[in-house]
C-alpha cells in the first residue's frame, strides 16, 4: 500500500510517457506523415500535462521544446524562433503594464466613483461593479482588474459585515461580480486576455488573415455590453441578496477613501500613458505589430520611474509566457507536420456523419467543444490547443475561418465552473470567503446565458460583418 | 526534554484541542512554540497572487491565512503562554510581516523566556512542514488529523501520516485528543522504545496524566521477554521521577495496541529504524496503526540537538 501511495502523485506523469510511448510505436494511420504523428504525441500528452497538471505547466511548456528537437521536428534553433513572435511580445508587455496598473493605487479612486455613482442599493452597486469591472477588464486584462478590484469588494463587505454579522451571499455577488465581471470583458479586445493573442496569431500564420484591434472590437465588444446586465441578473437570481442597501458601509468606506485626496501626477501619468499605447494598439499595430506598441509601453514606463523593474520581475508570472510561447510553438508545428489537418479531417468526417459540419451548426459545436476543454484547462492553452484544429476545421469545410476563431477564442473564455477555470476565478477564491460549489452554481447558469450571446452574435451580428 | 515545539495549524475548529494542549505543554516544559500555517500556492494566473494580497493589505483585508494564524494566536493567548504587556497586549520581539516569497513571521516574546511564533509557509503541505522541522531544535510536531474516508485515505493516507512517516523530530498526531485519559506506551526493549518512555515521562509530567506501560508477546514464549521489557521500562520511568502502570498482553502487535489503546490513551511508540526499502514495500507498525488507530500518536524521535538550553 505505501508502495502505490509514494507513486500516486507520479500517476499521470507515467500515464502520459506512457501514452506517448504507445502512440510513437504504434503503425502510423493513413493521411498522417510520421512527422505529423510525432507533433501529435507531443500534443496528447502536453494536453494532459495540462489538465491533470503533474509538474508545474511552466515545466510542460519546457517539455514541449526539449520534446520538438529530439523527436526531429525542428533544430534548436527552429523550435527556439518558433517559441518568440509578435504575440508573445504582446502577451508580456501587456502583463508588465498590468503589474505597473496594479502597483498604483488607482483602484482608490475606481471604488471612489463606483460608489459615487452607485449610490446605496445592492443590486446597482452590482451594477456598477460588473460594469466598471468589464469596462476597464476588456483592456487592461482581467486578472488586473480582478487583482485591483478585489480588495475594494472585500473592504465593503467587512464594512458591511459590521452592520450585519451573518453576511454570506452578499460577499459572493461582490465577488463573482467583480471577478466574472472581468471574465465577461476578457473577449472584447485584443488585450482582454492572452488566449486573444493565440488566436490572432494562429489566424496570421495558419490562415493568413490580418486582425487588428478595431476588427476584433467590432466584432467581440457588443457581446461584453450585453454580458453585463445578464451577469447581475443571474448573480441576483443565485445569490439573493439579505440587504437591500449598504448605506452604512458606504459612508464609512466612503470617508476612509475620500481623506487620500485627488489623483497624484503619478497616477496621471498612468492613466495617460496606458490610454497611449490603447490608442498605439488601434492605430499603429498594423504597422509595427500589437507586441512592440506592448512593449513600448512597459519601456516608458520603466523610463519614466512609474514602476521598478523588480516589482514587474516579481509581479509578473513569467511560467504563463512560456506557456503561452510553447504552445504556440506547438500549434504551428501541428499546422505545418500535416498533424492539424489530420485531426481536423478526422473530426470533420465525424460531424458530417451527424450533420453538424457546416454553417451555425458547426459554430455551435465548436463552441460546446472550447467549453467543455476550457474547464479542463487554462483558457490560454485551451486556444492553443484547439485553434489549430479549429481553423483548420474552417479551412477545409469552408466556413468562415474569421467565425471560427472567434467562436473558439471567445468561448474559452466561459470557464465559470470552475475556480481554476480563470485567473479571475482563482483571485477571488483566494479570499477565503467561498466554496467550489459556489463557482458550479453560478457559474452553469452563466455558461448557458453567455453561450446564448454569444450564438446570438453568431447568428445575427456577424453576418451583419459580413462573415 | 521538548524544546521547541510546532503546531501546523489549517482547520481551527479542529485544531482547537491541540492548541490547548501545545500551549499547556510548552508552558510547562518552558519550550518555544510556533503556530505554523501553509498556505497552499494559488493557481498560478498571469499575474502573480502576492500582487493581489499586497493590495489586501493596503486595503486593511487580512489574507485567509493571516486570519487563521490570528485566530489561532487568540487561542494560544488565552492559555496565558503570552507575556503581555501594560495594555494586555503582545510583546512582539521582532516580526516579518511579508508574503513575499511566502514567508512572514511574527515573533512573540512567551512567559518563562519562550519564543511564541507565528509563521507562515507557501508550499505544498508536507513537504512545508518537512522543511520547517529540518530545522534541528524542533523536536515535537503536533498535528491534527481529519478528512478524507475510504478509499482515497487508504490510497493516499493523510497529511498527518506522511509527516509522522518522514519527520526527522517526534510527532503527535492528534486524534479524540480530549478523550485521553492515560498514555499508553508501546515497550519493545529497542532503543526507539526507550526514546519513547522518555518522551512519555516529559509529556505525562507537564499535562499531568498518568503513565501505562505495555509490551505484547507475539507468541506464548515469548512472554517472558515481554515481562522483561516492562520492567526495563518500569525502571526508565522511575528513573525520571515517574510511576506507571504495566500491561502484558499476547497477540498481533498492531491489533492489541489499537484495542488497548481505544479512544482514550496517547499511545506512544518508537520509531523503528527500518531501510527505506523495506518502508516503501511493506510499511511499519506505527503505519498500521496511524490508518486504523482512533488515538492520538505519538512517534517519538530521538533529539538531534545538544541539551543546552533554548534555541532560537
Amino acid at each position: 500500500m505505501y508502495f502505490l501511495r509514494k507513486l500516486y502523485p507520479w500517476r499521470w506523469l507515467i500515464v502520459g510517457f506512457l501514452l506517448g510511448a504507445i502512440i510513437l510505436v504504434l503503425p502510423t494511420p493513413d493521411g498522417l506523415t510520421p512527422e505529423g504523428k510525432r507533433a501529435l504525441t507531443i500534443a496528447v500528452v502536453a494536453t494532459l500535462f495540462f489538465i491533470t497538471e503533474p509538474i508545474p505547466l511552466p515545466a510542460t511548456a519546457l517539455l514541449i521544446a526539449v520534446f520538438q528537437v529530439l523527436l526531429g521536428l525542428g533544430t534548436g534553433n527552429e523550435v527556439a524562433k518558433s517559441f518568440m513572435s509578435d504575440s508573445v511580445f504582446f502577451i508580456m508587455g501587456s502583463l508588465m503594464m498590468s503589474v505597473a496598473l496594479v502597483k498604483q493605487r488607482l483602484d482608490r479612486r475606481i471604488a471612489y466613483g463606483i460608489l459615487k455613482m452607485t449610490g446605496p442599493y445592492v443590486s446597482r452597486i452590482l451594477f456598477g461593479f460588473a460594469a466598471v469591472s468589464a469596462l476597464l477588464a476588456s483592456f487592461i486584462g482581467e486578472h488586473t482588474v480582478a487583482a485591483m478590484m478585489l480588495p475594494v469588494a472585500l473592504a465593503i463587505f467587512g464594512h458591511a459585515q459590521k452592520d450585519h454579522p451573518n453576511l454570506k451571499n452578499l460577499g459572493a455577488l461582490l465577488l463573482f461580480s467583480v471577478a466574472y465581471g472581468t471574465v465577461i470583458a476578457g473577449i472584447g479586445t485584443p488585450s482582454g486576455g492572452a488566449r486573444n493573442a493565440i488566436m490572432i496569431d494562429y489566424w496570421k500564420q495558419l490562415a493568413d488573415v490580418d486582425v487588428s484591434y478595431l476588427d476584433w472590437m467590432a466584432y467581440a465588444y457588443p457581446l461584453v455590453i450585453l454580458q453585463i446586465p445578464a451577469l447581475v441578473g443571474v448573480l441576483m437570481w443565485t445569490f439573493p441578496p439579505e440587504v437591500k442597501t449598504l448605506r452604512r458601509a458606504l459612508v464609512r468606506l466612503r470617508r476612509e477613501v475620500h481623506s487620500e485626496g485627488g489623483l497624484s501626477s503619478k497616477d496621471i501619468q498612468v492613466i495617460v500613458l496606458f490610454f497611449m499605447v490603447m490608442i498605439g494598439w488601434i492605430t499603429l499595430s498594423s504597422q509595427i505589430g500589437l507586441g512592440i506598441v506592448a512593449l513600448i509601453g512597459a519601456s516608458l514606463y520603466l523610463l519614466l520611474g512609474l514602476v521598478r523593474w523588480e516589482d514587474l520581475n516579481n509581479g509578473v508570472n513569467w511560467g504563463v509566457v512560456w506557456l503561452y510561447a510553447a504552445t504556440i510553438s506547438l500549434g504551428v508545428q501541428m499546422k505545418d507536420s500535416g498533424a492539424a489537418e489530420w485531426v481536423a479531417g478526422n473530426f470533420l468526417g465525424f460531424l458530417s456523419i451527424v450533420g453538424l459540419d457546416q454553417g451555425i451548426l458547426l459554430l455551435i459545436t465548436l463552441s460546446l467543444l472550447t467549453v467543455f476543454v476550457t474547464h479542463t484547462m487554462s483558457a490560454g492553452a485551451s486556444v492553443a490547443v484547439l485553434g489549430p484544429i479549429t481553423l483548420t476545421i474552417a479551412i477545409t469545410s469552408g466556413n468562415s475561418v474569421l467565425a471560427t476563431g472567434f467562436a473558439t477564442a471567445i468561448s474559452s473564455a466561459f470557464a465559470y465552473m470552475v475556480v481554476a477555470g480563470t485567473p479571475s476565478s482563482a483571485i477571488i477564491y483566494s479570499s477565503g470567503h467561498l466554496t467550489t460549489k459556489d463557482f458550479l452554481k453560478v457559474g452553469i447558469r452563466m455558461v448557458v446565458v453567455s453561450l446564448l450571446i454569444l450564438w446570438l452574435a453568431m447568428f445575427f451580428y456577424w453576418p451583419l460583418l459580413g462573415v | 526534554m521538548f524544546r521547541k515545539i510546532v503546531i501546523p495549524v489549517s482547520y481551527l475548529p479542529a485544531a482547537k484541542q491541540m492548541l490547548h494542549w501545545g500551549a499547556k505543554l510548552a508552558g510547562q516544559t518552558h519550550s518555544d512554540l510556533t503556530l505554523l500555517y501553509v498556505a497552499t500556492p494559488q493557481q498560478a494566473g498571469p499575474i502573480n497572487i502576492r500582487v493581489t494580497h499586497e493590495k489586501m493589505t493596503e486595503w486593511g483585508v487580512e489574507p485567509p491565512s493571516f486570519r487563521i494564524l490570528r485566530e489561532a494566536e487568540e487561542l494560544v493567548k488565552a492559555e496565558g503562554i503570552l507575556q503581555l504587556d501594560d495594555q494586555g497586549r503582545e510583546v512582539e520581539r521582532h516580526s516579518f510581516k511579508s508574503l513575499n516569497e511566502g514567508l512572514g513571521e511574527v515573533h512573540l516574546q512567551g512567559i518563562n523566556d519562550g519564543n511564541i511564533r507565528l509563521r507562515l509557509r507557501e508550499g505544498p503541505v508536507v513537504s512545508e512542514i518537512l522543511e520547517e522541522v529540518e530545522d534541528p531544535s524542533y523536536d515535537l510536531v503536533l498535528i491534527g488529523t481529519r478528512g478524507t474516508r475510504g478509499f482515497r485515505r487508504n490510497l493516499l493516507g493523510t497529511v498527518a501520516q506522511d509527516v509522522a512517516l518522514q519527520s526527522p523530530c517526534s510527532v503527535l498526531i492528534a486524534k479524540n485528543l480530549d478523550k485521553a485519559k492515560a498514555i499508553l506506551v508501546g515497550v519493545t526493549g529497542r532503543e526507539s522504545s526507550h526514546e519513547a518512555v522518555r518522551q512519555s515521562v516529559a509529556l505525562a509530567q507537564a499535562l499531568s496524566l498518568p503513565i501505562r506501560l505495555l509490551a505484547i508477546a507475539p507468541t506464548s514464549e515469548s512472554m517472558e521477554r515481554a515481562q522483561t521489557y516492562l520492567e526495563d521500562g518500569l525502571r526508565l520511568v522511575q528513573a525520571l521521577g515517574g510511576e506507571a502502570e504495566l500491561v502484558l498482553e499476547a497477540g498481533d502487535p498492531a491489533k492489541t495496541l489499537i484495542q488497548t489503546a481505544g479512544e482514550d490513551h496517547v499511545l506512544a511508540l518508537g520509531r523503528t529504524p527500518i531501510s527505506l526499502m523495506q518502508r516503501f514495500f511493506l510499511g511499519d507498525i506505527s503505519q498500521k496503526i496511524l490508518d486504523k488507530g482512533k488515538c492520538s500518536v505519538l512517534i517519538a524521535v530521538p533529539s538531534r540537538a545538544s541539551d543546552s538550553g533554548h534555541s532560537d
